[in-house]
């Protein structure tokens, strides 16, 4: 945590709303954007930011530090997204029945489907794909590469084993790499 | 699996663009924070100390009042006592006594709600 975000956080903590102010500037584009992932809508990722935003504010006093204010309210933001969309967490919860050992091999011309995302259109095709995955899946891809938080971050907000994520994030590129392979196919 | 395949996915994910955010969503968000108190972390104050102090010296100051008590004084009392309990009013003194209890419980309750009120914040 930089300084000047630990220096918002303390005096927002003292009843500072315009140091929370800062914190919300800090990382509201990235909050908003993960509930629009989860949720799929805008009405929707709104509401719950706004939400989130508000109860992190009035449970600032107890926050402890023992974690990161992001990841804190990142727990927040995404108990609320739960809460409006159940099945994704019936959805997370299926992520722990399942086995690495099952998951399919890489495909063989993987190199030839990843250098292809260098172009525009590959890039666009890659951001329809990531919203098809399962919602759970979109979950953790977007926990780990937009918000770029680590492997024991992500297990400790959704509450899941770091094994099943790490399955999880497995099985996500893998359905993102076939479905760009046969896109790649499709355009020859 | 190998790693270095999986690298330019990774990039790429990594380098999905993030979505605008909508028109208005700070200021809402501002408002409606402004609007909200923040609850008062659990904190001893002066009052606090001053008030279980209080009732803390009580006991004490009972007993080391009653040991520093005149001889004829502390006579007198058991005399009155002795005589209140010939009188046969012991339900009243029960009825007193709960009144008592009450009043107590009330205050408490009073001076609670009085501690655990906000101040009210200056912005």
């Amino acid at each position: 945590m930089e300084l000047r975000e630990r220096e918002w956080l303390q005096r927002a903590r003292k009843g500072d709303a315009d140091a929370f102010g800062m914190l919300v500037t800090l990382h509201e584009r990235f909050v908003y954007n993960l509930a629009l992932r989860t949720l799929g809508n805008t009405e929707d990722a709104q509401d719950v930011v706004q939400d989130g935003f508000v109860r992190a504010w009035m449970a600032l006093p107890g926050f402890r530090e023992d974690s990161e204010f992001r990841t804190w309210l990142y727990r927040i933001v995404l108990n609320l997204c739960l809460n409006r969309f159940p099945r994704l967490r019936r959805d997370l919860a299926a992520l722990s029945d399942e086995e690495l050992a099952d998951s399919p091999e890489p495909a063989s011309h993987a190199t030839d489907v990843l250098s292809m995302l260098e172009a525009d259109e590959s890039r666009r095709s890659l951001q329809r794909e990531i919203s098809r995955l399962p919602e759970s899946q979109r979950l953790l891809v977007t926990l780990r590469y937009q918000d770029e938080l680590s492997y024991e971050e992500i297990a400790s907000l959704v509450n899941l084993p770091l094994g099943t994520v790490k399955t999880g994030l497995f099985r996500a590129k893998e359905r993102l790499r076939q479905a760009l392979s046969v896109y790649q196919e499709q355009q020859i | 699996m190998k790693i270095d395949e999986l690298d330019p996915l990774e990039d790429a994910l990594r380098d999905q663009p993030l979505a605008e955010l909508p028109p208005g969503l700070h200021r809402r968000i501002m408002s409606q924070v402004r609007l909200t108190r923040q609850p008062l972390r659990f904190q001893i104050r002066w009052i606090d100390l001053a008030v279980s102090l209080f009732f803390g010296l009580i006991p004490v100051l009972v007993a080391f009042g009653w040991k520093s008590l005149p001889r004829e004084a502390g006579l007198y009392l058991n005399y009155y006592w002795m005589v209140f309990q010939s009188m046969n009013l012991e339900p009243l003194l029960w009825i007193g006594i709960l009144a008592g209890l009450l009043s107590l419980a009330l205050m408490f309750a009073a001076a609670l709600r009085l501690l655990l009120q906000p101040p009210l914040r200056s912005e």
